[in-house]
């Protein structure tokens, strides 16, 4: 077995003195893995999500990516890690209005020094929007797309760097069945294709289970859910 | 893609709310740029009222009382090969034909032709002729005087003879000419010509030098020379070209033609001249003769006769023959105490060698009183009237004396009873004229007669000496011993053009408010929209932007909007100078006086305001919006962004510092000295303000869950204390910016209610005088009062305290212009002490010294340093000095000494003067000649009668009286005005600060749209839950109100009350004002804020 791409050992995650979210988390997910999470609202699915994504710091415990220790790395590093190593996923996708949708994927590259990273993002953007099924809707601004257009323009936009994770927060919370389906179908194939492993936290068991791995947050640590599971 | 892209995206969409932003900079940025362009408005306005003052000329030769020839001009002109003209400057009084509208301190030029044409225009125009005036623009307006019609100028006469001197007469210092108005001149034509500093344009008669030496008597004489060329090379010229007639000196042959003597159509020979003459014929003889009041024995007297004291000029030098014989009429053997009498005299008194005889005199003293004083000599011995003894030329041309052809017809210059002269005195005068009756030594005579003018009356030498004399004399003496220099013109006006104030910064101090207000609304509309798009900023930071890239991202925005608000502001600049310059030549028109300003845009400094409104602008924003990005990504991606939990504070500390600030409040109150109790009830207005707010703050915070909510509006108060800081961050800017526009007006200053009080500004005294035309005697003495027609029945109770002035630049705050070398006036200093007249700010008196500070004019601080007094604010703001400072001043030998300032006085009507000690003046400025000006004790009751009585009988010389109250209010409405300024751009600067307050219910009623939905959902209905926010919005208007109102109100106390109370229906108007536009902008905002449905609130859209 490879190392993982991110390893959580014994994480334990408290608001105040007196709120614990998170205890005794671990989890392994390795390079190309699917996962999902599930719990019910307020179970501390999203806090384990930006704890992975470095939003995050945890109150004990460790949390690697690709070996190495996440608290040990400064704001700057953190930032960086978020740009070319993981893609979040929101479930109110929080595009930028006031772009296109191009321009909202291409929104991530600009943090990159001038250089071929950047020169080839607009056409790697069109190429993945195309994939996705949104080519002749480059131009179109948020406000002009429906909810699952806008997500997907979402879901490119964390892919645009190459990432090595993709962190979904439940993507389909404000998705009707139907888009779910398509999303979930849309996320497995960017899975294989592009080799991202993939944590998706979400409440949908149609979704979970389109995942290799399903685990449950439940009493605030991580349980394998032999139900869910391919 | 790159940042800039995204920034202007962003632009784009949220051009709502980027519009008020840009408008609060386009705002900051015209009153700013607008600001600075009145301060350049000033400066250039005077600069080239400077330069038209003096046109093309460059430097000026003002001899005052002296009369060089005019043709030393085309000397001068020719040496240079530059241009010099002469001209003539005597002061007079004008009015027109029918004598309805009258002036003084006109300036009476007699010019040439070519004068006009050295004027900035540069025009063309020829010289008037004879009977024919030009007039500028000030006192054709004063006079209602139009071209073609006739006016009559009343002008000062030059004397002769010093004004000052014992035997120069009152009567015929002026005279009076009719002339025909020939045309009106602009100030670019010498409108304002004049030789000081002020931006007030003098009132300019023209006419022909021609036709005034004719009127004056003196052919070919001017008292001006003006020059195109620098004073070093005009004075050189005038040092290699003068002559002797230029020093008004003649030579004349004596005694068939053996002695030459030298005499000055002044009489008196200044000391330079026989100095250079001793030393040019160390064998000279000097002589003066001077005219007794009698000559007496014990029982016998003569009246009226001439004594002359003669003298080699170097003792240890023998006479030559020529002077032999009149050597002799005071021979070496002659003491100090005796004298040689002819034998008219000795047949007379019946006088024989030995005979005690007493000689009276009168002296002119410093208070131009005369004072008779005797001396006792013993006859030494009898001539005979004949030879050398008989000589008539001794008698100098007295004028008065010299043209009587009969005693009767006698008219000197000091008080003679013609009665005591007999038949026998009239004979001696129609035979031997003035021929002295009696000889007394040079030393004697100098020690008896000698005057600031001189100490000779004439020096006679070997007519051999003639040549030599007339050839060498004038290389002996510095012209500038005889006042005769040239001084720069064109150095002081440039310096003097410079306002004495800076006046950009001044109204950028009184814009100040409106600057803030404004940029502080465009900042918070920013980070009002900043605080919008958390969850832009939340994504940004999850997909890996830095904050700092992020912040970056959002300056570009204020970057833009700064740059494009500064360009379109500083366009507007302009339209803003002109409002303050329109309101400056009416609404405010106090604080420029006489000025007339003209805009002046200067695109430098337009840049350099542009440029600090777009660094203001992006700080302000900046600092505005840090607060958004200090939070994690995490909170700003969350539903709840935006809402913070309101923090403890501690209130121990808050409520000790409340109470320490009422208390510090009470004790300066109560410890308030009368004449400071304007600043202390100020601070102690401010210490109360900081207590009230501490006070609601604490309150605020001190609101706590769980109490019973009564009703909508008991909610709205709890609301209040949701966030305390920015509640009490809204009242206190609101009650800080009430406090100070209305409490500002507490330094109004009055004059005071009670003028004979001495300590006030008035010194105690009631009136104010100024004359054109010299007063040559003392008012308060019969002599005076006979001579000027006054009674003693008029002037009963009533005191004259009479000054000296010698011409300079205004200091007064009526004077925008930066004064060079300030007036001086000349005031015997225990006139003041004996009055303790006007309240000492400074001064250098020692501590355990009990003197009045007034007798530190008599101080000794050095051979060439004169200690002066001034108006405190004189000294400090349009001279820019303070006490123990010194200015450098010419005197009229041409020496520089320094003027210091030893003490400074309140608020007085002595403003725009320098104060100097009578004696300094005389022996610094002997053409000073008597009094021009005067402060007037009388009971107030009478003022109006003392009023109308001394100027009917001062008429002649152009007094003009004013009240000294109304003389202080002149002063004081120009800070009061300034005042009004304040307020009136503090007051805009606060109402755009209530439109902040529109701003604040926006934001925080948008951060709690789902609270607010809520509550509509429960059923508060639409208007009620707007009635919510008003209400909260409103307590907090109304705090801050109250809160500013109630500080102000103690700091107005002291201006409340009394006679002169402030009116205070402005201030409560500018209250309501504020008052209305806060709730008209908190209704606007709770209408706008709680547009939208429920459940879009619900949702968090």
């Amino acid at each position: 077995m490879s190392q993982p791409l991110v390893q959580l050992q014994n994480v334990d995650k408290r608001f105040g003195s007196q709120t614990e979210v998170l205890r005794g988390v671990a989890l392994e997910v390795q390079p190309r893995d699917t996962v999902a999470v599930l719990g019910p609202s307020g179970s501390g699915k999203s806090t384990l999500l930006n704890i992975i994504g470095g939003l995050l710091p945890p109150s004990s415990g460790k949390v690697l990516f690709d070996g190495e220790d996440l608290q040990g790395r400064s704001a700057k590093q953190l930032a960086a890690l978020r740009n070319r190593e993981i893609g979040f996923i929101f479930q109110a996708h929080h595009l930028l209005p006031q772009c296109s949708a191009l321009e909202n994927v291409l929104v991530p590259t600009l943090v990159h020094p001038p250089g071929d990273l950047r020169t080839t993002a607009p056409d790697r953007a069109r190429a993945l929007l195309e994939e996705v099924g949104l080519g002749d809707r480059l131009q179109h601004r948020p406000g002009q797309l429906s909810g699952g257009e806008q997500q997907r323009v979402a879901v490119v936009r964390a892919l645009i760097n190459q990432p090595r994770l993709l962190l979904a927060d439940e993507p389909t919370g404000s998705l009707d069945e139907e888009a779910t389906d398509h999303l979930g179908d849309l996320l497995c194939a960017l899975n294989q294709r592009h080799e991202v492993a993939l944590l998706v936290v979400t409440h949908s068991r149609r979704l979970a289970a389109r995942m290799q791995r399903v685990l449950t947050l439940r009493d605030r640590s991580l349980h394998e859910d032999a139900d869910t599971a391919q | 893609m790159n940042g800039w892209l995204l920034a202007l995206r962003g632009m784009r969409h949220y051009w709502r709310t980027h519009v008020g932003v840009l408008l609060g900079i386009v705002c900051a940025t015209t009153v700013l740029v607008g600001a600075l362009s009145v301060g350049d408005s000033v400066r250039l306005s005077l600069r080239n009222q400077s330069l038209q003052r003096i046109g093309q000329f460059s430097s000026v030769l003002a001899a005052g009382d002296r009369f060089v020839q005019a043709d030393l001009a085309d000397r001068i002109g020719n040496h240079t090969k530059g241009l010099c003209v002469p001209a003539m400057m005597l002061p007079g009084v004008a009015a027109s034909s029918d004598g309805a509208s009258r002036t003084g301190i006109v300036d009476v030029f007699g010019i040439t032709d070519g004068f006009f044409a050295m004027s900035t225009k540069g025009s063309a125009r020829p010289a008037p002729g004879t009977g024919e005036a030009i007039l500028n623009e000030r006192l054709a307006l004063q006079l209602q005087a139009k071209v073609g019609e006739e006016i009559v100028v009343r002008i000062e006469k030059p004397s002769l003879m010093p004004q000052e001197a014992a035997m120069a007469t009152v009567d015929e210092i002026s005279f009076a000419l009719r002339v025909k108005v020939i045309d009106i001149v602009a100030e670019d034509e010498f409108g304002r010509f004049g030789l000081r500093t002020s931006q007030v344009p003098p009132f300019n008669l023209f006419v022909s030098l021609a036709w005034l030496q004719e009127e004056l008597e003196l052919p070919g004489r001017a008292n001006m020379l003006l020059t195109d060329q620098s004073a070093e090379s005009a004075y050189d010229a005038l040092k290699a070209t003068w002559q002797l007639a230029d020093a008004e000196l003649q030579l004349t042959n004596r005694n068939d033609d053996t002695v030459t003597e030298l005499t000055s159509t002044r009489i008196f020979l200044d000391q330079a001249i026989a100095d250079a003459a001793q030393q040019l014929v160390p064998d000279a003889l000097g002589v003066v003769t001077y005219f007794v009041n009698s000559l007496k024995t014990e029982s016998e007297a003569t009246p009226y006769s001439m004594i002359s004291a003669i003298g080699p000029l170097d003792g240890r030098v023998p006479t030559p023959t020529a002077l032999a014989a009149t050597r002799a009429l005071a021979p070496t053997s002659l003491g100090a105490n005796q004298l040689i009498c002819n034998q008219w005299l000795a047949d007379d008194l019946k006088l024989q060698a030995g005979s005690s005889i007493e000689v009276a005199f009168w002296v002119m003293n410093s208070q131009l009183q005369f004072e008779e004083q005797t001396r006792s000599f013993t006859v030494h011995s009898i001539v005979p009237l004949a030879g050398a003894a008989a000589d008539q030329s001794l008698m100098p041309a007295f004028p008065g004396l010299a043209e009587a052809r009969s005693c009767r017809d006698w008219d000197p210059g000091v008080p003679v009873d013609l009665q005591q002269l007999d038949d026998n005195d009239q004979k001696y005068w129609e035979q031997h004229k003035g021929t002295p009756k009696g000889f007394v030594t040079l030393a004697t005579g100098r020690e008896m007669w000698s005057n600031r003018f001189g100490t000779l009356t004439s020096v006679r030498v070997a007519v051999e000496h003639r040549t030599r004399l007339a050839a060498e004399l004038t290389n002996n003496i510095e012209p500038r011993a005889l006042n005769l220099f040239f001084q720069d013109l064109r150095g002081p006006a440039l310096a003097g053009g410079m306002p004495a104030t800076d006046f950009g910064s001044l109204y950028l101090g009184l814009s100040f408010f409106l600057i803030i207000a404004a940029l502080l609304l465009a900042a918070m509309l920013f980070a009002f929209g900043v605080e919008q798009r958390h969850t832009e900023i939340g994504t940004l930071l999850a997909v890996g932007f830095e904050p700092p890239t992020v912040r970056w991202l959002f300056a570009r925005e204020a970057l833009v909007l700064a740059t494009l608000g500064s360009a379109i502001g500083a366009a507007l600049g302009a339209s803003y100078t002109h409002a303050v310059l329109a309101a400056l030549d009416t609404l405010w028109r106090d604080t420029i006086g006489q000025t007339t300003l003209t805009a002046h845009i200067v695109p430098g400094t337009v840049a350099v305001g542009a440029s600090c409104a777009v660094v203001a602008a992006v700080l302000a924003i900046w600092v505005a919006m840090r607060r958004a990005f200090r939070k994690p990504a995490v909170e700003l991606l969350s539903a709840n962004a935006g809402t913070d939990q309101p923090t403890a504070g501690t209130t121990w500390l808050r409520r000790a510092v409340a109470l320490a600030a009422l208390f510090g409040a009470i004790w300066l109150i109560a410890r308030a000295q009368p004449h400071r109790a304007t600043s202390a009830f100020f601070g102690g207005g401010a210490l109360l303000l900081i207590s009230i707010l501490v006070a609601c703050r604490d309150l605020l915070a001190r609101s706590k869950a769980g109490a019973h909510l009564r009703s909508v509006a008991t909610l709205a108060v709890r609301n209040c204390s949701r966030r305390p800081g920015r509640s009490t961050a809204t009242i206190a800017l609101l009650a800080s910016g009430t406090f100070l526009v209305v409490a500002i007006q507490a330094n109004r200053l009055t004059p005071p209610t009670d003028p004979t009080e001495r300590s006030a500004g008035t010194g105690g005294f009631t009136l104010f005088g100024r004359t054109t035309l010299p007063v040559l005697r003392d008012l308060e003495s019969d002599v005076g009062r006979e001579a000027y027609g006054l009674d003693d029945d008029e002037l009963e109770q009533v005191a004259i305290v009479p000054m000296r002035v010698r011409n300079g630049d205004d200091a007064s705050c009526l004077n925008l212009a930066t004064a060079q070398n300030p007036q001086l006036v000349g005031v015997r200093p225990q006139a003041f002490a004996e009055r303790e007249c006007f309240r000492f700010t400074r001064n250098e008196a020692k501590q355990n010294d009990t003197d009045n500070p007034w007798l530190l004019l008599n101080k000794d601080y050095g051979d060439d340093v004169v200690p002066a007094i001034g108006d405190g604010g004189s000294v400090a703001w349009a001279l820019h000095k303070k006490l123990g400072d010194s200015l450098t001043y010419r005197d009229e030998a041409g020496n520089d000494f320094q003027v210091r300032i030893v003490g400074t006085v309140a608020d007085s009507i002595l403003q725009g003067n320098l104060v100097i000690a009578d004696h300094h003046l005389q022996q610094r400025f002997p053409s000073a000649s008597g009094y021009r000006m005067f402060l007037i004790d009388a009971p107030p009751e009478r003022a109006e009668q003392v009023t109308n009585d001394l100027s009917r009988a001062l008429l002649d010389v152009g007094l003009e009286l004013t009240p000294t109250t109304a003389r202080l209010a002149a002063f004081q409405s120009i800070q009061n005005t300034y005042l009004v300024i304040f307020q009136l751009l503090g007051g805009l600067g606060l109402l755009l600060g209530t439109a902040g307050l529109g701003v604040v219910v926006l934001r925080n009623t948008l951060e709690r749209r789902g609270e607010l939905a809520t509550l509509r959902a429960v059923g508060f209905d639409h208007a009620a839950v707007r009635r919510l926010v008003f209400c909260e919005h409103g307590v907090l208007l109304l705090l801050g109100l109250i809160a500013g109102t109630a500080a102000a109100a103690l700091a107005l106390l002291p201006a409340l009350g009394g006679e002169r109370a402030m009116p205070l229906t402005p201030v409560l108007g500018f209250i309501a004002t504020i008052a209305i536009s806060g709730v008209l902008w908190v209704w606007a905002a709770s209408v706008l804020a709680t547009r939208g449905g429920t459940l879009a609130g619900l949702r968090g859209d």
